[in-house]
């Protein structure tokens, strides 16, 4: 097909649309949904009995502000790199990448201080947070994914592994606020490695993002190039 | 894309966005030539430079809503097309990687006179012969030269049922005039 009669068709199918809010108001309505699922996991589940006593002790504390901040910051850069052009720096990316590491680091730091191994066969509750963890960030998942294809994703890989950071994230926390067990083993087997597997998935899962580039390929199969 | 092309852009797509046609239409062809200039400082004379302009104007009609007026214009169309030249480059990589230079050994003889000889009455009964529908779409992709795009928005199918269809067709004409399926 010529440039000329693209921009005739093009311009023919035009219709009336309705710009989308900006990301930092999709992410406050993806929080309200995020933060009503962990309330309703803590209902169903139930918050650990010290809740209270343990938020204002530093560790504890520390590790639920970084669910808490992580699924934020990566809520909002999976709905910024949704709208091309919306990132100007990498800031958002770097800042949501450098959250995981000091997640990561925090956790295995306790690890290996309490020097009692990873406790895989010994601990049987971990594999029920583990569960948790991924059934709690389901729909979190789902709803974030559906608004970011309603804009145009450029970078699918990037904006799937923020989505399933945010979701995952949103999981941990409410595990994080439900589990009444301690040990940094048990923390990092069941409430850190899912937020890892499911950051996983979801970068696997980037062709369900990247709806852009399928359209595009769609397009080139339907176009004159491939006449029959 | 200078600051005035820019603000006028930015004036067209305010105007697109409520439906206005005609404004679309100066946008787009505002992006054409502003992403020709942006390919060609990139890629230098490469042939495939139109590829890259349409696989933005599509990319920009899709992304009609992502727009927000009160942002400038030119990072949202830049993002768009270095992100469909990078698509495009990578295509016609992949492309290159599996075509070979053709060895003037293998030079494909000329055509005997009897493969000039086509039975047209012959094709028009087999064509005449085929069910309904196989042969409507036969018809318009092979004879009218349409696209499978035009075939399945003007019969309402999807663009897989066209190609299953004509496949078919193609199938069916084979057999009629008495060659292999194969």
């Amino acid at each position: 097909m010529r440039t000329e009669d693209l921009i005739v068709d093009l311009a023919w199918r035009v219709t009336p649309v309705r710009p989308l809010a900006r990301p930092a108001v999709r992410a406050f309505r993806w929080l309200i949904v995020a933060g009503t699922c962990v309330v309703l996991g803590i209902g169903i589940f139930g918050a650990r009995g010290d809740v209270t006593t343990r938020l204002i002790q530093a560790d504890y504390f520390w590790t639920v502000a970084l669910a808490l901040i992580l699924a934020i910051v990566a809520a909002v850069t999976s709905l910024t790199l949704a709208i091309p052009g919306a990132e100007r720096r990498p800031a958002l990316r770097i800042t949501a990448v450098a959250l995981l590491c000091v997640w990561a680091l925090t956790i295995v730091w306790s690890v290996i201080r309490a020097g009692h191994g990873l406790p895989i066969a010994t601990d049987p509750h971990w594999p029920v947070c583990f569960a948790r963890v991924f059934l709690v960030a389901a729909i979190p998942a789902y709803v974030l994914a559906v608004m970011v294809r309603r804009a145009f994703p450029l970078r699918p890989g990037w904006t799937a592994a923020m989505i399933s950071a945010a979701a995952a994230s949103a999981g941990a926390l409410m595990t994080q606020l439900a589990c009444p067990l301690d040990d940094p083993g048990h923390g990092l087997l069941g409430h850190f490695v899912p937020v890892l597997a499911l950051i996983a998935m979801g970068l696997s899962a980037k062709a369900v993002v990247g709806g852009a580039r399928r359209e595009g390929a769609e397009r080139r199969s339907t176009g004159d190039e491939s006449r029959e | 894309m200078t600051p005035e092309q820019e603000r006028q852009s930015a004036a067209f797509m305010r105007m697109a966005q409520a439906g206005d046609q005609d404004a679309y239409a100066s946008l787009l062809l505002l992006l054409t030539s502003a992403t020709r200039r942006f390919a060609r400082a990139r890629l230098g004379g490469v042939p495939w430079i139109d590829d890259v302009v349409q696989e933005t104007l599509l990319t920009v009609h899709r992304a009609l809503h992502t727009y927000d007026p009160a942002r400038p214009f030119g990072p949202w169309f830049y993002a768009i097309a270095s992100t469909r030249m990078i698509d495009v480059i990578r295509r016609e990589r992949r492309i290159t990687r599996r075509e070979s230079p053709r060895d003037p050994g293998f030079d494909v003889a000329e055509p005997s006179s009897r493969d000039d000889e086509i039975d047209v009455e012959a094709v028009r009964a087999a064509v005449r012969a085929l069910p309904g529908r196989q042969r409507e779409i036969v018809t318009a992709l092979k004879l009218k030269d349409e696209s499978v795009r035009e075939v399945s928005e003007r019969l309402g199918m999807s663009p897989s049922a066209v190609k299953v269809a004509a496949h078919r067709g193609y199938k069916a004409l084979r057999r009629f005039l008495g060659g292999t399926e194969s």
